[in-house]
């Protein structure tokens, strides 16, 4: 079968030299012009990998299932749990954190500090220094929220005797787990461990998850995509921006809250918990969207991204065909707006599960929901609607439930796929916080930030080396 | 003495575009040197060289790096302001909302907007070209991979899976093609018409292609193999594949194969092939014995077969210069002046002449000779009968193709006009898109320089050459000739007469 | 004569070809919204061709190749066909989708539209028609005879100038055949219909001729009359020729070899507003011609 080139009008995809193009164009031909640039960022053994992997019907075919998956996930948030109880392969001594694998000697400032609080919290140790020695020991383990159905912003540190949203994925039947928001200032999850923060995980343990439980067992469960939908016509896109989303969540519960029968006062603090932190519904966000794309894990020969998540040190991706592969780089550290008084000198490295979210499609894919946020890069409301746009470049699909006003209602980009990032050198882009590096010091900034090519390098290697063969 | 260096991270811009921006931005008043590339490893060892860069820089592979040397800090701070101004205005980025779509990143992407997109060009640098042709071709496109440096191995696997899927994969190292009559990469603009060709050379296919224009016949398809196809390896597959998708073409009676000898296995195959080719196959591999021996008599073979005739190869001309003419180029000349020096931008010219020039004068120095007893030392410098690419590595090192940038050329004219040995500077010109605009007048300047630094030494400099293009070409073969006459240069209309024009002229009588 | 409502060729709009007329703005990734193509005839090559939308209906379009013949992409419902690609693309109605005019190009078995349609043909069922060469039961040519004469069209036929011939399929019994030529000749273009019944029922009729063996004997003339009605039907015609025709037809033919050809005449007869009956009768003509004796029971009675 020979190439019916000579039968047909010329029409040259131009890959390099604009001059080409210029002498089709003015020849009579067809000339399709290209921003091309080289593949992931430069790396010419990412771009045979993704050769061999382009244009594949095998994993093409397992994409679709895979996004389907995603797509028809249906997260439920059920109620409030303990993590010791509820985290599946929980030791009693096991704490999980943040991002993937890292050693407790080479974790940051700010984890270290996460632990040893929770260690004291736990009542495994009295004071910072004998908690440090257990964690030096060996004697309690660390691991990552997502090898335990979990994830946790910021430290994202969970120890078993912590209260974990319960979310269930009415579709699959997964289960998801994330910690309840501790509010601003000075937290367990940038670090700080002084008896404030003890006292009041302690008032959460107690008070708050009671409250919370009854109040979702009166509802008979939450579902989170209707909030986050909801959220995202109101201004949030539920990673950096949950005021909506929030509100939305306190209108709901306040009912069957007042008639669970339990105490008022302890009801009213809850409330006012609440009500007195804007990112409340963050946790609850991330557990949905951890739901959403664990059903989509796991499907042999996908190239969708299942997971994006940092500790601090290293910024790890997960693929839905790779199994239990973390393909990580260097975190960076992010360049966006400080508070007065703070610099990137002062921040930590991108650290925290939350980029879950953006792996689902929201957060900063869903940036034309909330055109406030570019102001961390001096942009303007048009650029958030692009930023969106751009990420429908490299992503498998929409999301048909999760609709963006300023796309005309479109549905938000989602399923980031590691063969068009590397292919295309468009990095996917997150919404994040910053840390300060030292324990306990707390947010210092917010920024536009983009995941590190280098994961995604190493993912497509990964993926043509394992490609199934035919 | 003032220096800049400005790195632009995560912008990527092709070589060309750069140097050409480089050009213009050194002509700017109180620039002395400027130099944008892409940081990687090769290049920052250029820079470095070129004494441009002192120790280490932030700047990697993906990153834009400027470096600008001028008179003070003015000076090249203007001349950073414009080069920046000129890489952000053609930026394509989405940062400057609405107005025009983005252009897609990937030969994917592209055919999202472009359903119909049937070929997939790529000159983009060779360490991930290979990737991006293998690309295309699991798309569906046929490919013309314009890049080289691309490792053998892969130029295997591209052709092997082309004849597989029944795809055309021209290169890598393929300058030149005409396909449905547009013109791809360095092209002439020829009469369509029913002779097709397939060639492993760039230039040997433009001479090929405008000679049969020359002559009144015209090209279906000119389709480019990439130097490398016929080694044993690649097995000559490419040019297979193009000679059966010209015997099954309706638009092409005549075939014409060009190429220097192939392996030994490769020609044997080829051959075989081309007998048994229900139309008639003229079979120019320069230099073997048997069909056209030269890129002319290819062309006349083509043209007479083209018309259902045959053509008498035997008697060319020899050049187009009478007995009188000659004698009195020969009287023009001093003693002590003996020597060729053929000046080439285009490596199948450069063969040629060679091949022509050899068995009249004996040994023929070069940087890729004939024989190696002919290796010159120092390509920089030519001694008795020199013949030179300059589209050779050696030559493009950190700089355009000669057939763009001809400021080497001219150096080198200089150079070879103030030896008083130096008898003829042969030249080619070779127009066409790709080719530089005017580059009759360029060669022209060059020429009446070397003319005054001949004439300031006592002696008199012969020029001979030939224009390789048609009047439908941008640059019009007719005005470049008149300018190249106009300075003096003794014109033929081919590569291979004006080889032997420069031998007669120096050679002792017929 | 009746004047039945005359269905016209879909208005085309010329040789413009045009990329993205919806999309504006950036590129997309190469997978969202892609719908899967189950099933392609063998007269399509399901990895590489290119085209322009020629037609666009409610629940198919046609495309004009660049090699001049047509490919009709349908919804699953419709039947298989040499050149058609069956594919669900979900609740919308086809006109919503694509437009007369646009690109349509597969490459690498991927077909994408120029609006931004994109079918993938990987993994899609090659269909290929094929029914038995050879005589089918008398029991069955008579029983399609007793349901095509029963069917609601048979009436509509008769009043539409020239096609009476149609709808007697004995009179093609010990037809010399040249006067098969000129009883056919008359039919091409005629009729209601998209493809004008009296295409329908000589396609019907020279599938039956290929399977029964006489498949060159209408070649001659088929080229010359496939010129002289729509481009829909042109290639009806030429593609009957060989046997290439729809699944339904060809399953009729399998049946009525056997003994079960009720459900699948049917099927046959359903097809289209007249376009099945058409086939139907032409395909029993040509089988009477093959073997009178097929029709001889009927014949008999009639003469009684």
């Amino acid at each position: 079968m020979s190439s019916d080139l000579f039968n047909s009008d010329l029409s040259v995809v131009n890959v390099g030299l604009d001059s080409f193009a210029d002498a089709i164009d003015g020849a009579g031909g067809q000339a399709v012009r290209t921003d091309w640039r080289p593949p992931a960022g430069g790396d010419g053994s990412a771009g045979r990998a993704v050769a061999a992997l382009i244009n594949d019907a095998q994993i093409d075919a397992a994409n679709e299932t895979a996004f389907a998956k995603y797509l028809a996930a249906q997260p439920i948030l059920e109620g409030v749990g303990r993590a010791g109880d509820c985290l599946p392969g929980m030791g009693e001594r096991t704490i999980t954190h943040s991002g993937p694998p890292v050693a407790w000697e080479d974790m940051c400032g700010p984890v270290k500090g996460a632990i040893i609080g929770a260690i004291i919290y736990e009542g495994w140790a009295a004071d910072e220094a004998v908690a440090k020695s257990l964690a030096d020991s060996g004697e309690v383990t660390f691991a990552p929220c997502h090898h335990h159905s979990a994830v946790g912003p910021m430290a994202g540190i969970i120890s078993p005797s912590m209260p974990v949203w319960i979310v269930k994925n009415s579709d699959a039947g997964n289960m998801s787990y994330c910690t309840l928001n501790e509010g601003l200032g000075r937290v367990l999850r940038f670090g700080a461990f002084d008896a404030e923060v003890l006292e009041r995980l302690n008032w959460m343990q107690d008070v708050l998850a009671r409250v919370m439980g009854a109040a979702l067992e009166g509802l008979g469960g939450i579902d989170i995509k209707t909030i986050m939908a909801q959220a995202l016509h109101m201004g949030d896109e539920v990673h950096n921006r949950n005021a909506a989303a929030t509100s939305l969540l306190i209108k709901a519960l306040i009912p069957p809250a007042l008639r669970s029968g339990l105490d008022q006062a302890e009801i009213a603090a809850a409330i006012e918990f609440m009500a007195g932190n804007d990112h409340f519904f963050l946790n609850i966000s991330m557990g949905g969207c951890k739901s959403m794309l664990d059903a989509a894990h796991g499907v042999a020969g996908s190239t969708m991204v299942t997971a994006m998540s940092r500790n601090g040190v290293e910024f790890g991706i997960r693929v839905s065909g790779a199994g239990d592969e973390w393909f990580t780089a260097e975190a960076p550290v992010v360049d966006g707006l400080y508070f007065p008084g703070y610099s990137m000198a002062d921040a930590a490295p991108d650290l925290g599960d939350s980029a879950i979210t953006e792996t689902a499609g929201l957060g900063g894919f869903a940036m034309a929901a909330s055109p406030a946020i570019v102001q961390f890069v001096g942009g303007t409301p048009a650029d958030a609607i692009l930023r969106s746009r751009e990420m429908q470049q490299i992503t498998l699909g929409r999301n048909a439930a999760l609709t963006l006003p300023a796309l005309n209602f479109g549905g938000t980009a989602a399923g980031i796929d590691v063969r068009q990032v590397a292919d295309q050198s468009v990095l996917p882009i997150i919404n994040t916080g910053i840390a300060h590096k030292e324990a306990g010091i707390g947010q210092i900034g917010a920024g536009i930030t983009r995941a590190p090519m280098e994961c995604f390098a190493k993912a497509v290697r990964w993926l043509a080396d394992n490609k199934a063969p035919g | 003495m003032s220096a800049l260096q400005k790195i632009f991270p995560n912008m990527y811009r092709d070589s060309v575009a750069l140097m050409r921006l480089s050009a213009e931005a050194s002509d700017l008043p109180g620039i002395e040197a400027v130099s944008a590339i892409m940081a990687t490893e090769a290049n920052i060892a250029l820079l470095a060289e070129a004494g441009l860069l002192d120790g280490a820089t932030d700047a990697g592979p993906n990153d834009l790096l400027l470096v600008i040397q001028g008179g003070d800090d003015t000076a090249i701070t203007a001349g950073a302001e414009f080069i920046e101004s000129a890489l952000t205005e053609t930026a394509e980025g989405p940062s400057e909302g609405g107005g025009a779509p983005a252009l897609p990143h990937s030969i994917e992407t592209a055919l999202g907007t472009h359903p119909a997109a049937n070929l997939a060009l790529i000159s983009c640098p060779g360490e991930y070209a290979g990737a991006e042709a293998m690309k295309a071709l699991r798309l569906g496109l046929d490919v013309m991979l314009f890049s080289d440096n691309v490792a053998l191995e892969d130029e295997v696997a591209l052709k092997t899976m082309g004849d597989e899927l029944g795809r055309l994969v021209m290169g890598p190292d393929c300058g030149t093609a005409i396909i449905n009559g547009v013109p791809l990469g360095f092209a002439n603009v020829v009469r369509p018409g029913n002779i097709g060709l397939v060639a492993a050379s760039g230039t040997g296919l433009q001479q090929v292609s405008c000679l049969i224009d020359d002559l009144g016949g015209g090209i279906s398809q000119a389709i480019g193999t990439g130097g490398r196809d016929l080694n044993s390896q690649v097995g000559g597959r490419a040019m297979i594949r193009g000679l059966e998708m010209l015997a099954s073409d309706p638009g092409t009676e005549v075939i014409v194969l060009i190429s220097k000898p192939p392996d030994a296995d490769v020609a044997k195959r080829l051959m075989d092939l081309a007998s048994a080719c229900a139309k008639p196959v003229i079979v120019n591999f320069l230099g073997a014995d048997g069909g056209a021996g030269t890129l002319e008599e290819a062309a006349h073979l083509a043209v007479a077969a083209g018309n259902g005739e045959t053509a008498d190869i035997k008697n060319l001309p020899r050049h187009n210069l009478d007995a009188d003419a000659l004698e009195k180029a020969r009287a023009a000349l001093g003693s002590g002046q003996g020597s060729i020096r053929a000046l080439y931008s285009g490596g199948t010219f450069a063969y040629e002449s060679m091949l022509i020039l050899q068995p009249l004068l004996g040994t023929i120095w070069s940087s890729s000779p004939l024989n190696p007893d002919g290796l010159l030392n120092d390509p920089w410098q030519s001694r008795g009968h020199t013949v030179i690419d300059l589209g050779d590595d050696i030559f493009t090192r950190g700089r355009p193709h000669p057939m763009i940038d001809h400021r080497l050329r001219g150096e080198r004219i200089l150079q070879e006009a103030a030896d008083a040995e130096t008898a003829v500077i042969l030249l080619d010109l070779v127009l066409g898109y790709g080719s530089h605009d005017d580059p009759a007048g360029e060669l022209a300047t060059a020429i009446n320089q070397a003319r005054d630094i001949a004439e300031a030494a006592g002696h008199w400099v012969h020029f001979v050459g030939f224009v390789c293009g048609t009047d439908a070409d941008p640059q019009h073969a007719a005005r470049q000739a008149e300018v190249l006459g106009n300075a003096g240069v003794l014109l033929t209309p081919s590569n291979a007469q004006a080889a032997r024009l420069a031998a007669d002229i120096v050679g002792s009588g017929s | 004569m009746l004047a039945l409502p005359h269905i016209t060729e879909m208005q085309t709009y010329g040789p413009v070809r045009w990329d993205n007329p919806r999309r504006a703005g950036s590129p997309v990734s190469p997978q969202p919204g892609r719908k899967r193509a189950l099933s392609v005839g063998s007269g399509i090559d399901p990895l590489h061709f290119h085209g322009t939308v020629h037609s666009v209906f409610e629940r198919a379009l046609n495309i004009e190749l660049d090699s001049g013949r047509l490919a009709a992409l349908v919804a699953p419902g419709l039947p298989n066909a040499p050149a058609t690609i069956r594919a669900d693309v979900g609740e919308m109605a086809f006109m919503e989708l694509a437009m007369p005019g646009e690109i349509a190009a597969c490459r690498a078995g991927i077909l994408r539209f120029g609006g931004g349609l994109v079918i993938d043909l990987r993994g899609a069922k090659s269909w290929r028609p094929a029914a038995p060469v050879g005589h089918p039961k008398k029991e069955a040519w008579q029983s399609l005879y007793k349901l095509a004469i029963a069917a609601p069209e048979y009436g509509a036929l008769g009043d539409w100038s020239g096609l009476e011939i149609c709808r007697d399929p004995h009179r093609f019994n010990r037809m010399p055949a040249d006067e098969l030529v000129a009883a056919l000749a008359p039919l091409i273009g005629l009729g209601p219909g998209l493809t004008p019944a009296g295409d329908d029922f000589v396609a019907g009729l020279a599938a039956a001729l290929y399977w029964s063996g006489n498949g060159s004997m209408l070649a001659p003339h088929m080229l010359r009359w496939a010129t002289r009605t729509t481009l829909v039907s042109r290639w009806l015609l030429l593609d009957s020729l060989g046997g290439q025709i729809n699944a339904p037809v060809c399953e009729l033919a399998q049946a009525m070899h056997g003994n079960m050809a009720v459900p699948a005449a049917q099927a046959v007869l359903k097809l289209g507003h007249t376009s099945g009956l058409a086939l139907a009768l032409g395909l029993l003509a040509g089988y009477g011609f093959a073997w009178p004796g097929l029709a001889k029971q009927t014949e008999t009675e009639l003469a009684a």
